[in-house]
């Protein structure tokens, strides 16, 4: 080497090419990483949507129950578990709801407000997938 | 050949080396993601066109006939049912069925045709199929009490629900560095309770 600026130079290339390899593998690790959580989001869609279907076919005798256990419990006193393949593992959701009494008052109706929530460890808290629906039985 | 020359040589070497490498990558990892984006794309267009074909199930069948009617066939691997699409009066047959044949539009060797036969428009040709690729594809049929039925061609009219398992891969794959062949997959499953079965006799 004619003089130590050609080190310097070796250096500094070596240091910016460095940075743009973490940079990449920065991007890389977002990438496959958003690739997994929407997959992740997508069955629990589908975990949610079974659960939507189940509610709408509850049957008149469910309310007496809801009703004991209003801001409680009826179908989740404890997570509904659902597992379900993501990229080859088993991915397990966590299924919550509670309700809430709705008054629609002179239709004849009872309704209810039921918020249901899929969470998945593998999901970030801001991710989970949340519904509304509204329940309503003939009083 | 002086010192420095042979050390820029074998530096330069080096970085050459790792350009190289990291260029690789960041194909691969390209190709991984577009392929994963494919099998996903897959999923969704078959998703899509399912649940809006099963929530049709029976609808226009007469009040008085039984679910046993509306099904023409229920199997693990295909299920034809009577149903008003399009709303236009009168009901058409709808299949959907996994075949044991390969789909050759892609070097993947676990892709089997999932093939749709039906009208995909209002006034449409009810013999068209449109074919995907698909790995597998279960049906589960339910009676009333969420629990499966054992043979269902010869119960058809305690059907109550269907479950759907759908897996899909990517019909092509990048090559792993270790010479194995890794297909971007994407699964999906769910339970539709159709409004048309819930109603009629048994």
């Amino acid at each position: 080497m004619s003089d130590y600026s050609d080190l310097l130079y070796l250096i500094a290339a070596m240091l910016v090419f460095s940075l743009l390899s973490m940079n990449v593998a920065s991007t890389f690790r977002m990438s496959n990483t958003a690739l997994v959580h929407s997959e992740i989001e997508y069955n629990a869609i589908s975990v949610l949507q079974d659960e939507v279907e189940e509610i709408r076919w509850l049957e008149n005798d469910a309310q007496e129950q809801i009703d004991s256990t209003i801001g409680g419990t009826y179908r989740y006193d404890s997570p509904i578990t659902k597992t379900t393949t993501v990229d080859g593992n088993e991915i397990e959701y966590a299924l919550k709801g509670n309700y809430e009494k709705v008054a629609f008052p002179d239709l004849g109706i009872d309704s209810y407000k039921i918020t249901l929530t899929v969470a998945s460890s593998f999901l970030p808290e801001e991710q989970r997938i949340t519904q509304t629906v509204i329940k309503n039985f003939a009083n | 050949m002086n010192i420095g020359i042979t050390t820029s040589f074998i530096v330069g070497g080096l970085l050459l080396i790792s350009i190289f490498t990291l260029n690789n990558q960041m194909l691969q990892n390209s190709a991984n993601t577009t392929l994963d984006v494919q099998a996903k794309t897959y999923v969704s267009t078959i998703t899509d066109i399912l649940s809006n074909d099963i929530s049709k199930i029976g609808f226009n069948v007469p009040q008085s006939a039984n679910n046993a009617s509306i099904f023409v066939q229920v199997r693990p691997d295909k299920f034809s049912f009577r149903g008003d699409l399009f709303n236009e009066g009168s009901t058409k047959v709808i299949t959907w069925e996994l075949t044991d044949k390969e789909y050759t539009k892609g070097s993947n060797p676990d892709d089997y045709q999932l093939v749709r036969k039906g009208p995909i428009k209002p006034g449409g040709n009810p013999s068209k199929r449109l074919i995907f690729p698909a790995t597998h594809f279960d049906i589960t049929y339910l009676d009333a009490e969420d629990d499966p039925i054992a043979h269902p061609q010869s119960n058809k009219d305690i059907i109550r629900r269907i479950q759907i398992a759908l897996k899909c891969e990517a019909t092509e794959s990048p090559r792993m560095t270790n010479g194995s062949d890794n297909y971007s997959e994407s699964f999906w499953k769910r339970k539709f309770i159709p409004n048309s079965l819930q109603f009629r006799s048994q």
